[in-house]
Parts: structure tokens; C-alpha cells; sequence
């Protein structure tokens, strides 16, 4: 069936969204003032030194050279070395990645368990004070910048009422405050999103008829009403994930834990473009299967968005 | 029935997603979590360990920056984890004296081309292997071969192990200016052995040296735990213990990138040191019974480099105008007073500080905003037009200062900088960057006024800014070169200051360099910490003799 091919197909286009993504940023990466080998070189370095080293790191190459010496090591799986520590990009990697992974689902576990409860619960309190609250709510918690929430749930949580871990990894349990921080923004648009298909989907004629059977709320609700409306909810869920690797940089670096966003801040300000390389490439990449995975959600949920993709193709 | 298939297959799919989210999960569950502070590890075992409970064995150390590795004969930048890993020949004392750490005593013989280490004999690194001459012999070398300023040894010319406990180096030409690298820890040494036996990559992250702590186990992006070298001995006359520290099993460095983060780790008690203490934040840390604050004057000053090349900074008579209209003691009030303002080229945490020139300095260029004007005039700029700035032929003074954004005090001084030269007719409009971006535009030429730093206790650092071949930047005078390459070389350290503060006096008349104010730098300790010694010029952290009571 088409689902195989659809899925191939899919991940087929990624690959050019993956290159051009890396080759875009490694033109930008060279067009930025500033030169990485000055960085590394200190004050009481020669002019000699500085040239040697230029030459020992290939940075004396054309953009283009340097970009296919890159590209041909990244096919062999080789992500190259970091500049400033010396190590292999892939090592720095796979000792940061867990951390973000884990970060984005904690708080994507979060942001959804508030958001879609919330948004059902305001959809059937439709124009009550209640949704009016709920619905301020929201808009307040969407504007509110992660950073300065999370200072605050680190004071509150950590300083006065000395529940959690200030900052840095301890455990699981250190990853909460961070995760709650980069969730509460994002639970605000899938509150909103999950209450308009809700209420759209409720006005729907098949729920009249539902009701009209007379069957139990439960079943109207969940079966009829919810299995319709959650479908965008679903999607966007995949579609969130660089928002969330956006906001782990701050987060990361707020609280001080060992992830992937952090060290993408760190290497930007350090100029070490092989670990910017790296891990924007591991970034494309995830967006990229994630998108898919999000369009098989939607098409194993909704078989008329797989007929009608698979036939148009 | 249809429904039912799709049904199953979001099943599928999210058992595939519950499948990761386990696999992850105890992956990080493998990986080493950071360790709480509040469980007391086990006493020591050295004998001398007394088992007072009420002791906490493991001293926390937040710094703000991770460095980029353990090597220190491979990174470019060195900090507090490199401090606890490796142990100088040599270190300087709070009065900017030689005194010896590891090395029990030295020689400096034939008009300071030869200097001899005498080596303790019963000195050991931290994996036992023993610190002979030899060895310490190896470990230069290593650092001539590998290091980013293996120039630092360039006079070397030879090395011989007298025996086994002696070290003799030879000298091209009398190099006083190498001591301020042997009392830091790049000239430390490192154990060259292991180093050559695992290879560069590994010793960058499992350093062995001599210094009062050794890895242990370093988590990237979070920590490097340190375990006490039981080896460790020093001659350090400022310390009581000159032993391992028996009240402290395990020191813990960890990164904490934002200021307000460290902070409060402190405040909560979960972190006994923070390094790097945000100027603004100390008025109120000051105000906490709870923390001490430990302030050392930074070894080097905050400057304005001036592109000398530049119409119409090439007239000196400009220079000295702006030297006037600077009112420093403002600058130092927007700053919280947490910099001394500063109108000569090296910083009491140097060698070679002279007061003198300081004070006189200080009186030649008292901020007066009059004889600025005059000098202006005299250089024929003049307010024709009566907008306020100054001009020349049609054509107003306008200057162009580049703030670096990573340096805060810098930051926060250029707008009070740009008010401060419009009172005397200068019209100066400020463009920001990052540090190492303005460093890299004055190298160019490419400027005009550069708000920039530095810190190095020797006086040799000002041959990088201002010599006309070893800085190349837009600076050019040959008295100047004479009295700098001549300070590398004069041994006594009377006549060497002597040489400097002529220098300094030269600088004084040709302002390539417009001094602003020395920076004190602020280490806030809990309480509870007993013993701890920082001195200038780094703020270097003696942990021999720290005690944290609980």
C-alpha cells in the first residue's frame, strides 16, 4: 500500500531540504565577521603562529573547498573537529543530545497534557466567564518570555520553597522546572488551537446526529467530537519541535544543564562553526523526520489526507 | 472497520514513540547526573583526617565559563579547574614577589641566562609517578612543541637535569619576562609522559599534574569533579598545610553560564564559591551577612586605542584632548566603583608598578574640560558653526568608538565616554561588537577609538599593544620599541621597573593608549568557607588551608 512509498517519498524530499539547509548556513557562518582562528589564537600569539594554524585547520580554503571537504566527511559520517576543543563534533553530540531530547519531551508532555485538557474543557464552557478566564489566561502565558518565567519558577521552586534543584543535572527531577518553562508558553497555542477545532468540530453535523442517537456524552465527545478535532492539534505537535530546540538554547543555558542548546550557544559565540555545522545539521534533520512522522500521524488518523496525497502524486 | 485500521496504526505509532522516550530515558539514566552536595562523602583516609562531622568535605566552585580543555599546554585560555590540576615552580605572593610552590628554591646565575630549579625529592603528580627534573625538562619541551604560545620558551635554548632533582635552562639572552608564565599555571608542569602515552586528545580531558586536586571525572556542559591529590606537597610560604587539604575530599567545579543562575546556587548554599561575580550584583551580595566578598585589583587596565594613523588622531594635541575631557571618577561612579580610575599603563597587580608615574600621571591629566578646549583650539578645531562640535575647515570632529558588548563595564562606559567628549566638542557616535571582533578591526587599522582590556601581570604584555613590530597595530615609536625589548631582557627588577616606568612615560606624551580605570575583580565565598586564600594578579584560589563548616 501507498504508506511505504508515501513515507520514502517524504523522507526523499528531506534531503534536499537537509543540504540546503547546511549550505545556506555555511555561507552565512563564513559572510560573519570575525575569524575563528584570531579567536582561538589569544593576545601573546605571533602573526606566524596564527597563520599556521590557519593552514593546519584548512581555513586558508576557498568557502566552496572547505564546504565539500565538510560535506564528503559528513557522508562518511564524520562530523569533523571542534576548533576550540579539539574534540570530534560527533562525540561533543552524543554527549549533549540526550539531554534536549529529553527536555523537548518533558515539555511537550507537559505543554500537551495542559493544553489539550484546557482547550477541551474551555470548548464546552464556550462563551462562559470560565472560557473567558481560561482564554486570558492563555494569552497572558503565551506572551510571557521563557527566560524570565523561568527565573521565576527557579526562585520559587528552588530558592524559597527548595523542592527542585536550582540548576545543573541531577536527575530527572532537574529537568522539570526547565521543561515547565519552555511548556507553559507553548501549552498556551495548543490550549487555543485545541478549543477552536473543538467548537468547530462540535457544530459539526455528525455530532448532531450522534447526539440525536441519543448515545452517552462520553461516546459523543470522545469518539465523535475529539478523535475529529484533535487531528491539527497532533500535527502541530510535530511541527513544534525547532520552536522547542529555539527555546532550549535559552533554557539550557539558564539553568545550566549539559544539552545540545547550550553548547549551539556556546559554539556561535566561540565561532566553532564545525559544532554549529553539526549540530544545525542534527536539528534540519530531526525537523525533517519529524514533519514526516507528523504527516503519518495525520494520514494513519485520517485515511482521506493518505488517498488523496498518495493519488496526486 | 476502516476506523479500526487507522486506529491501530496510531497505536503503532505511539508505541514507536513510547519506545524512544524509554530508550532515552535510561540512557540519560546511565549517564553520570551531577552529584548532589548534600551528601557528605566519607571521611578521608589520610591519617592526619580528623572525623568532625560537622565538616562539608566537598568544596562547590561555580565559574561561569567551561573550559575548553584540562591540557593547559593546549588551551588559550586558562581558569580555576587548571588552578586545581597543576602547580607552578613558582608563584607570586600578594606583594607581586617570587616565592616558590612546587620548586624548593632557584637560582637565577650568568647575568640571568641560566636559572636552576632545585626539585623537592620527595615530589610526586598526581598518578604517582615521580616530578624529577627530567621529567619537568620533558614537559617544556612538550609545551614548545604544542602549545598556542609555545613562544613563552622561545629564549630557551637548552634544558639539562643537573641530577636528578635539579633542572638547569639555558638562555639565549636574560628573559625576566618568562617568570610571569612560570608562576601561572601554563608553566606548570604536566605529567609529558602520560600526556604522550594516551595522546593529546585524551590528556585534554584527563590532565595529570601536580596541583592540589586531580580529575576525577569531567561532564561537558555541566561540571569537573576533582578528587584530592594525596601526592601533593608544596613549599608555598603563605599556606599552613603544605600537605593535601585533609578537610576537603572532593572539589567540584561547575559551569553555571548565567550570572543570576550562580547567584542564587550561592544564595540557596548549594554552591560554596561563585567566580565571575556580575558588578552590578555586589552592592547587594555586600549586604548579605551570609558572603564574603574577596576583591583583587585586575592585572591590567581598560583602555581607549586610538588609531594614530587617523586624521585627526594623528595630532597629538587631539589625543591629549580627549585624555582631558575624560572625567574617570564619573566613569568609576556609573560603574558602582567597582573600577579605580586609572591614568597610567599598568595596574598595581602588575610587576614593575611604579606608583609615581601613576600620581604624576594622575596630575598631568586631571579631568579639565578647559584645557581641552584650548588644545583643540590650538589644534585648530573650533565651533564655527555653533552646533556644539567642534570643526576643522568645514568639517566637524566626529569619531567613531567601537563598545564591546561582552564586556560589561566597557558596555556601560561608552555612552557616559561619548557624553563626556561632546562637552569638549568631539562629536562621538558609539558602534557595538563583540570583544574579539573590535580586537580583530584595530589589528586591521581599521578603527578609530576602541574601547579594549588587558590583564597580564607582566609589564611585557604592553610590547603586544604598542611595539611597532611584536603589537603592529597603528602605534609607532622607536624609543618605545628600545625600552620594551629592553624590558625583556634587564633581570634586576629595580632597573627593570625603571625601564618600564620610562616607557610609561613616553606613552604618556604620545597617548596611543588613553588609560580609563583598573577593574576589581570579585569573588563571593560563603560563609562557612574558612581558610580560603585569593590573591592577585588573577585572583588565584589557594584552597591548602579551607575548612567548610556546616
Amino acid at each position: 500500500m501507498g504508506l511505504l512509498s508515501y513515507t520514502t517519498k517524504k523522507l526523499l524530499i528531506g534531503i534536499p531540504v537537509v543540504f540546503g539547509v547546511t549550505i545556506i548556513l555555511f555561507y552565512i557562518m563564513y559572510s560573519l565577521p570575525g575569524d575563528p582562528i584570531k579567536l582561538i589564537a589569544g593576545e601573546r600569539v605571533t602573526p606566524e603562529r596564527v597563520e599556521e594554524l590557519r593552514r593546519a585547520w584548512g581555513l586558508d580554503q576557498p568557502p566552496y573547498v572547505q564546504y565539500f571537504y565538510w560535506l564528503s566527511h559528513v557522508v562518511r559520517g564524520d562530523l569533523g573537529v571542534s576548533i576550540v576543543t579539539k574534540q570530534p563534533v560527533s562525540y561533543l553530540l552524543m554527549q549533549r543530545l540526550p539531554y534536549t531530547l529529553m527536555l523537548m519531551l518533558i515539555s511537550m508532555l507537559i505543554s500537551y497534557a495542559i493544553g489539550v485538557s484546557i482547550g477541551i474543557v474551555s470548548a464546552l464552557m464556550k462563551g462562559k466567564p470560565i472560557d473567558g478566564l481560561l482564554s486570558v489566561t492563555a494569552i497572558v502565558s503565551y506572551s510571557i518570555p521563557g527566560f524570565w518565567l523561568g527565573l521565576m519558577l527557579m526562585l520559587v521552586f528552588g530558592y524559597y520553597l527548595r523542592l527542585l534543584p536550582i540548576s545543573g543535572y541531577e536527575g530527572l527531577h532537574s529537568l522539570l522546572i526547565p521543561a515547565l518553562s519552555l511548556a507553559l508558553p507553548s501549552s498556551a497555542a495548543v490550549m487555543r488551537l485545541m478549543r477552536a477545532e473543538m467548537i468547530e468540530v462540535l457544530n459539526e453535523d455528525y455530532v448532531r446526529t450522534a447526539w440525536a442517537k441519543g448515545l452517552p456524552r462520553r461516546r459523543v465527545l470522545v469518539v465523535h467530537a475529539l478523535r475529529n478535532a484533535v487531528l491539527p492539534v497532533v500535527v502541530m505537535l510535530f511541527l513544534d519541535i525547532p520552536w522547542l530546540i529555539g527555546g532550549a538554547v535559552v533554557i539550557e543555558t539558564l539553568f545550566a544543564l549539559p544539552g545540545m542548546g547550550r553548547l549551539l550557544y556556546l559554539s556561535i559565540i566561540r565561532q566553532d562553526y564545525a559544532v554549529v555545522q553539526g549540530i544545525v545539521l542534527i536539528i534540519t534533520i530531526l525537523t525533517v523526520v519529524f514533519n514526516t512522522l507528523g504527516d503519518l500521524v495525520v494520514a494513519a488518523l485520517d485515511p482521506r489526507v493518505r488517498v488523496e496525497k498518495g493519488e496526486g502524486m | 472497520m476502516n476506523s479500526w485500521k487507522a486506529v491501530s496504526k496510531t497505536v503503532a505509532v505511539v508505541l514507536v514513540l513510547v519506545v524512544a522516550v524509554a530508550l532515552i530515558a535510561t540512557y540519560l539514566a546511565l549517564s553520570p547526573p551531577y552529584v548532589a552536595p548534600t551528601t557528605p562523602t566519607t571521611p578521608a583516609t589520610t591519617p592526619t583526617s580528623p572525623t568532625t562531622p560537622q565538616l562539608k568535605r566537598t568544596l562547590i566552585i561555580a565559574i561561569p565559563e567551561e573550559p575548553t580543555g584540562l591540557d593547559v599546554q593546549q588551551v588559550t585560555w586558562s581558569n580555576e579547574v587548571h588552578d586545581m590540576i597543576f602547580q607552578p615552580l613558582v608563584v607570586l605572593d600578594e606583594n607581586m614577589n617570587i616565592v616558590p610552590d612546587l620548586a624548593l628554591s632557584w637560582e637565577v646565575t650568568e647575568e640571568g641566562t641560566v636559572l636552576v630549579f632545585h626539585i623537592p625529592s620527595d615530589a610526586k603528580f598526581s598518578n604517582g609517578d615521580p616530578v624529577t627534573a627530567e621529567a619537568i625538562k620533558k614537559s617544556i619541551e612538550r609545551y614548545k612543541n604544542i602549545s598556542p604560545y609555545a613562544e613563552d620558551f622561545a629564549d630557551v635554548v637548552e634544558m639539562t637535569a643537573i641530577d636528578k632533582h635539579t633542572l638547569k635552562i639555558t638562555l639565549k639572552q636574560p628573559a625576566p619576562y618568562l617568570w610571569s608564565v612560570l608562576v601561572t599555571n601554563y608553566g606548570a608542569p604536566v605529567n609529558a609522559e602520560v600526556a604522550e602515552r594516551v595522546g593529546p586528545d585524551v590528556f585534554n580531558r584527563e590532565a595529570v599534574g601536580s596541583g592540589p586536586y586531580a580529575v576525577k571525572e569531567w561532564v561537558r556542559g555541566s561540571h569537573v569533579t576533582l578528587i584530592r591529590n594525596n601526592n601533593y606537597r608544596t613549599n608555598l610560604p603563605f599556606v599552613a598545610n603544605k600537605g593535601p587539604n585533609p578537610y576537603v575530599d572532593e572539589v567540584i567545579i561547575r559551569f553555571i553560564p548565567e550570572d543570576l543562575t550562580r547567584l542564587t546556587e550561592l544564595e540557596a548554599g548549594r554552591v560554596d564559591v561563585v567566580r565571575g561575580v556580575p558588578l552590578e550584583e555586589v552592592k547587594r551580595l555586600r549586604d548579605n551577612p551570609n558572603i564574603r566578598l574577596y576583591e583583587t585589583l585586575a592585572p591590567g587596565i581598560h583602555y581607549i586605542m586610538v588609531n594614530v594613523q587617523k586624521t585627526p588622531l594623528n595630532d597629538v594635541r587631539v589625543r591629549k584632548a580627549i585624555m582631558l575631557a575624560l572625567n574617570r571618577d564619573e566613569i568609576a561612579q556609573i560603574l558602582d566603583n567597582n573600577v579605580v580610575p586609572w591614568y597610567s599603563f599598568l595596574s598595581p597587580s602588575q610587576i614593575c608598578f611604579n606608583g609615581t608615574v601613576e600620581t604624576v600621571a594622575e596630575t598631568t591629566y586631571a579631568h579639565n574640560v578647559e584645557a581641552a578646549k584650548e588644545l583643540l583650539r590650538e589644534a585648530g578645531w573650533v565651533d564655527t558653526n555653533g552646533d556644539g562640535v567642534v570643526d576643522k575647515d568645514g568639517i566637524p570632529l566626529e569619531l567613531t568608538l567601537l563598545s564591546p558588548v561582552d564586556d560589561p563595564p566597557l558596555k556601560k562606559a561608552a555612552p557616559l565616554i561619548q557624553a563626556q567628549l561632546a562637552k569638549v566638542g568631539i562629536k562621538a557616535s558609539i558602534k557595538e561588537y563583540t570583544y574579539d571582533y573590535i580586537r580583530e578591526l584595530t589589528r586591521e587599522w581599521n578603527f578609530e577609538l576602541a574601547l579594549r582590556r588587558f590583564s597580564w601581570a607582566d609589564p611585557d604584555i604592553l610590547i603586544y599593544l604598542v611595539h611597532s613590530v611584536y603589537g603592529n597595530y597603528t602605534y609607532s615609536n622607536p624609543e618605545v620599541d628600545v625600552l620594551l625589548e629592553l624590558g625583556r631582557s634587564v633581570t634586576d627588577m629595580t632597573e627593570r621597573s625603571e625601564v618600564y616606568s620610562r616607557a610609561q612615560e613616553l606613552l604618556l606624551k604620545d597617548l596611543p593608549l588613553i588609560p580609563l580605570f583598573v577593574l576589581k575583580d570579585y569573588t563571593a565565598v560563603n560563609k562557612n568557607v574558612k581558610g580560603l586564600l585569593i590573591l592577585p594578579p588573577y585572583g588565584t584560589m589557594f584552597v591548602n588551608d579551607v575548612r567548610i563548616e556546616q
